[in-house]
């Protein structure tokens, strides 16, 4: 207890709520600028390699080769949905019972409790936005206009991709800028055809090799972060051995341990930021210990939410004040409005009968990928925005398993190519943020550490079902334009939330009328609280976010020093 | 995580590490892992995984431990609905076939399982043929024997090429 009562030892520069993505970047920013800094995660602890319990295990070593079991799904009807959840990687996921929350429409919230958070099962894409991304509300009339352009973030893109390790083309594409690439994986010859078909129907129709954060070819800085290739395992999800790909556990949590200057500390659920009135400033945290329920406060100079989009909310609404009655920063009264997140509903695939005198051998860790293409540099549909989309092409092969007995075994044994290649994509379309899309907190409802459960009132509109729409006739037409058969599509009318992109409620803007954070990701009420996650963003885009948050998280942390320096915060 | 269960997962990658095949239950409960059954249902669900992939100068799928794998999937993945038409199939397999079961082989068993197939004693039996089937194909083709002998298995290739010719 006597370390509870001295305050002075629970002070520090900064503290950074979270340890995923966002929070991995703002602590190693943070003390590699020589701060002494507080990373608050409310999960258990995750070392790289020391905790990947399943990495090195090969499919006959799974009890279920994978599958879940019947108690599991029964237990966990919402993570069960999620692609990741199976007999690999569930330890990294958050069961239904252990953060229940309310429906008041469909959402699946999707969630990994523990350090590194959701970026040791992040699915690694990394395009960045052009400047038509950020256009979109101000263009379009819908959100409110970006603070900031893409000229802003576009040093910040090239800072973490050189750090990260971001692996792709040159593309030289206006709506999804170029960065600083490490070598890219190749497309397959079906994904080439592809490429040169949709060249010779359409002026403005690209395919490409999505850019991934993996090493394909490492550098130094990725050497010097313990670092090594990627393997191209594709069992990602479980931690990789090499840090093959990025995650905070193999990248930027180490890096910020060896400055000296990191204390992270798991299990430490944030109840709330205290706000000081006297001083106008937020003067630290609130933080449950998850085993033990005891509240702990730590203070520091500077606060970074970075807990997860819907948790850096649930935090700044439960921090209330004289001052901030309805949440932290909230005089818009827009905190908990305007959630968004992309739209994975509808998918395609197809066969192609040519080619048929090659096949793939070994493995990549990413796919094609088209940019978007639909109302780039006007509006010309009936649905605001539009979507990308994935497209990968692969030989596969298979038995005949009609026999039994030596026959069958025989089949097995000498698995044949396929007749034909198959192909597939699938969209991931921008949603149009609304006041009505929200979360708030039960009044009265609490969880096991004493918090309030968080309501989720998050659906899609007319423009999604649309964009749906639109993307089955457009790849329909295209994939027949490139001479693909057997042509397939569905919607899979899956609920908000499984996308794991949700978005927004603590946005930016220029005006603190309408806004919660200025262009710095700074509380336009509280200049000592950030908000770099997922929480911050105005609108959606089309591009996998997290790059995204790592950029706009080294441009708040570079700032944010630099105003503390200056003696304004 | 319970202390106890994190050393176990730490024993489970070291033994996996050095390729030693090692289950271990990341549920960290501890449970019964199998279907269980009398031993003359073993006898039976055993032979009849047999005649579905048998022994012969390449193991088999009863060598090769898929029976292990089958009760651990009827237990943990199937519905107790289709446990409960799945085990009277099983007690009711020796009297089915025309002949001593317990002597059964070769093209007899292999044309009883055809009968199995195709409906001829019933939807049930052959529901439970087609989920046996499913199970023990399953099983066999991720058994290490098999994956790393005859299915190129590479857990880590590190190496794509896009595309290359098919050799003849």
């Amino acid at each position: 207890m006597e370390i509870l009562n001295h305050a002075e030892k629970r002070t520090y520069g900064a503290i950074v709520i979270g340890s995923g993505i966002a929070g991995g970047w703002a602590a190693k920013e943070f003390c590699d600028k020589g701060i002494k800094t507080l990373v608050l995660e409310r999960g258990r602890k995750v070392t790289h390699n020391e905790d990947y319990p399943t990495t090195l295990m090969s499919p006959w070593e799974f009890e279920h080769r994978g599958r879940l079991t019947n108690e599991e799904i029964a237990a966990n009807p919402i993570v069960s949905k999620c692609y990741a959840f199976r007999e690999d990687a569930k330890h990294f996921m958050v069961k239904d019972a252990e953060h229940p929350y309310i429906q008041d429409k469909p959402f699946d919230w999707i969630r990994g409790y523990q350090v590194g958070g959701k970026s040791l099962l992040w699915a690694r894409q990394t395009q960045r936005w052009s400047q038509f991304d950020f256009d979109g509300p101000a263009r379009d009339g819908f959100a409110t206009p970006w603070p900031i352009n893409y000229k802003d973030i576009d040093p910040w893109y090239s800072y973490v991709e050189h750090f990260a390790g971001i692996s792709g083309n040159k593309d030289g594409l206006d709506s999804l800028p170029d960065g600083d690439f490490l070598p890219a994986y190749e497309l397959t010859c079906v994904e080439k055809h592809f490429q040169t078909e949709m060249k010779k129907h359409y002026k403005d129709r690209h395919v490409i090799v999505a850019r991934c954060a993996h090493l394909s070819e490492p550098r130094e800085i990725h050497y010097q972060q313990g670092r090594g290739r990627c393997m191209s395992r594709n069992l990602c999800q479980r931690g990789c051995p090499y840090g093959g790909y990025f995650s905070s556990n193999a990248s930027t949590l180490p890096w910020a341990a060896k400055t000296g200057n990191m204390t992270l500390r798991p299990d430490s659920i944030v109840e709330s930021i205290i706000y000081d009135e006297k001083k106008g400033r937020a003067t630290g945290v609130r933080v449950i210990d998850a085993n033990t329920n005891e509240m702990v406060e730590y203070y520091a100079k500077v606060i970074f939410v970075t807990a997860a989009a819907l948790n850096t909310n649930a935090v700044l609404l439960n921090s209330k004040s004289h001052r901030f009655p309805n949440g932290l920063g909230n005089d818009s009264g827009v905190l908990g409005k305007y959630i968004a997140f992309h739209n994975y509903r509808a998918s395609l695939s197809a066969e192609y009968e040519g080619y048929l005198d090659t096949k793939t051998e070994g493995s990549r860790p990413t796919s094609g990928y088209v940019p978007r293409f639909r109302n780039v540099y006007k509006q010309e549909t009936n649905f605001l925005r539009g979507y990308a989309a994935g497209m990968s092409a692969g030989r596969g092969s298979h038995s005949d398993q009609n026999s039994v007995g030596e026959s069958l075994k025989n089949s097995l044994l000498n698995p044949k190519l396929n007749a034909n290649w198959y192909a597939g994509s699938h969209m991931m379309g921008e949603t149009i943020p609304k006041e009505t899309n929200q979360v708030r907190l039960d009044p009265t409802q609490k969880d096991a550490h004493g918090l309030p459960i968080m309501h989720m009132d998050v659906s899609y509109d007319d423009n999604d079902d649309k964009m749906v729409q639109d993307f089955i006739e457009q790849f329909t037409e295209m994939y027949t334009k490139a001479g693909f058969k057997n042509i397939r599509t569905r919607d899979s009318k899956q609920a908000p939330g499984l996308d794991i992109h949700e978005m927004g409620g603590v946005r930016m803007g220029a005006d603190p009328k309408t806004s919660m954070l200025n262009k710095w990701n700074q509380m336009h009420a509280v200049k000592n609280v950030f908000v770099t996650d997922g929480a911050c963003m105005t609108s959606t885009s089309t591009q996998n976010p997290s790059l995204t948050y790592m950029a706009l998280t080294a441009r708040a942390v570079d700032y944010a020093v630099k105003e503390m320096r200056k003696g304004n915060i | 995580m319970r202390m106890s269960s994190r050393r176990d997962w730490l024993k489970g990658m070291t033994l996996a590490a050095l390729g030693t095949v090692a289950f271990y239950d990341l549920s960290a409960k501890s449970k019964p892992t199998s279907f269980s059954l009398s031993i003359a249902e073993e006898d039976t669900l055993n032979r009849w995984i047999g005649g579905i992939i048998p022994e012969s100068s390449i193991p088999g799928a009863v060598s090769l431990g898929v029976p292990v794998f089958v009760k651990t999937m009827l237990k943990d993945c199937y519905e107790p609905k289709a446990q409960e038409t799945f085990r009277n199939v099983l007690g009711q397999i020796p009297s089915l076939y025309k002949g001593d079961w317990s002597q059964a082989n070769g093209p007899a068993l292999e044309a009883f399982l055809f009968e199995l197939e195709n409906g001829k004693h019933g939807a049930d039996a052959k529901k439970a043929m087609s989920t046996l089937k499913g199970l023990t194909i399953q099983g066999y083709v991720t058994s290490e024997y098999v994956m790393v002998n005859h299915l190129n298995y590479q857990m880590a290739p590190g190496f794509w090429n896009p595309c290359v010719p098919v050799k003849q």
